[in-house]
């Protein structure tokens, strides 16, 4: 089965402050802090951790039809050497703020060195490289395996429950926002944005929509088969993701 | 507290996170944090914070796994409350 997850990071700074006192706490467990509050970039590490726990709650909350929200109780099985060296270890952890500009600079030969895929930007929006980076997982003794990608403001997270599941996957990434003249509440001016029917228009002979219970689904209109679908919406971005080989069985 | 003022708490402390205005001026035992009040995961943290802070309790993690409508943030709110008062 597949979840996604997408933050805006822009909007992210501004609605959430996980810094808040007892924040971390209620999400993450002690091994995920340690590895937040050490990191060079504790921003972008939560984020990270957050996504891949929400990517994979959708799996199991669209397998099982179980809502609960304990993001503690999906525990992360990253390491730091599974992140990518820019998000790894801060050194010099009192510099942290001194040290932040110089480690954003060194973001290209750290790409360069291989450390990660440099990719092209996927719309006209997005000029900054692509980091991405692979993780687990294990919530209830299930582990489930997680690929994550930073673009620009974009971070989004695939979770899936079998590592073969990511070759089938396909992503489309909408932007609500380009159908509004002015986006400054976010969710007011998506409230009447259609997705499925601009993924529709797009994606033939898929087509998405949602079963009884609101979980999305793809329904390919040659072969009558059903897939699995997971939709994701934070801010200016939208991600669609489905699988065309998985099936959903009735 | 009784019921109908713990609720009036409750909906002061979702106003900042709630999307969804119509939603919020009918809330009842039944509305849902998420697909009717639209509040993002994330500040449903915040909402539990808030909810700690505001009647001086510890919100459990299990506690705050059913958290997702009013219904059930107010057993747990009640349940951590009187067993406040026996301590």
């Amino acid at each position: 089965m597949i979840g996604n997850d997408l933050v805006d990071l822009q909007l992210a700074s501004k609605e959430s402050n996980w810094q808040r006192k007892g924040y971390l706490q209620k999400v993450c467990t002690p091994e995920e802090q340690e590895l937040i509050l050490t990191s060079a970039n504790p921003y972008r590490v939560f984020w990270t951790l957050w996504s891949m726990k929400e990517s994979v709650y959708k799996i199991i909350n669209s397998t099982t039809g179980i809502r609960n929200y304990s993001p503690v109780s999906y525990r992360s099985n990253t390491s730091e050497q599974d992140l990518h060296p820019v998000l790894r270890r801060n050194p010099y952890p009192s510099l942290q703020r001194n040290l932040y500009p110089s480690l954003q600079k060194n973001l290209y030969p750290a790409l360069q060195r291989g450390f990660c895929t440099l990719r092209k930007p996927i719309s006209e929006n997005l000029t900054a490289n692509t980091l991405s980076f692979s993780g687990r997982v294990i919530y209830q003794q299930q582990t489930f395996l997680t690929h994550t990608q930073i673009s620009g403001q974009r971070l989004h997270t695939i979770a899936v429950s079998q590592s073969k599941d990511f070759d089938s996957i396909h992503t489309l990434f909408l932007n609500p926002g380009a159908y509004k003249n002015e986006v400054t509440d976010y969710t007011d001016a998506n409230a009447g944005y259609n997705y499925p029917d601009h993924f529709n228009q797009s994606s033939h002979p898929y087509q998405l929509s949602k079963n009884k219970s609101g979980i999305p689904e793809i329904t390919n209109l040659i072969t009558g088969i059903k897939h699995p679908a997971s939709v994701s919406h934070h801010g200016h971005y939208l991600a669609v993701i489905y699988s065309d080989f998985l099936q959903l069985t009735n | 507290m009784d019921n109908k003022e713990l609720i009036a708490t409750l909906k002061t402390i979702i106003t900042p996170y709630a999307q969804d205005e119509a939603e919020l001026e009918n809330l009842n035992e039944n509305t849902d944090f998420i697909k009717d009040l639209k509040i993002n995961s994330a500040n449903l943290v915040d909402l539990i914070l808030d909810l700690e802070e505001q009647f001086d309790i510890e919100i459990d993690n299990d506690s705050m796994a059913k958290m997702l409508n009013v219904k059930s943030s107010l057993e747990v709110i009640e349940a951590k409350l009187s067993a406040k008062n026996i301590n």
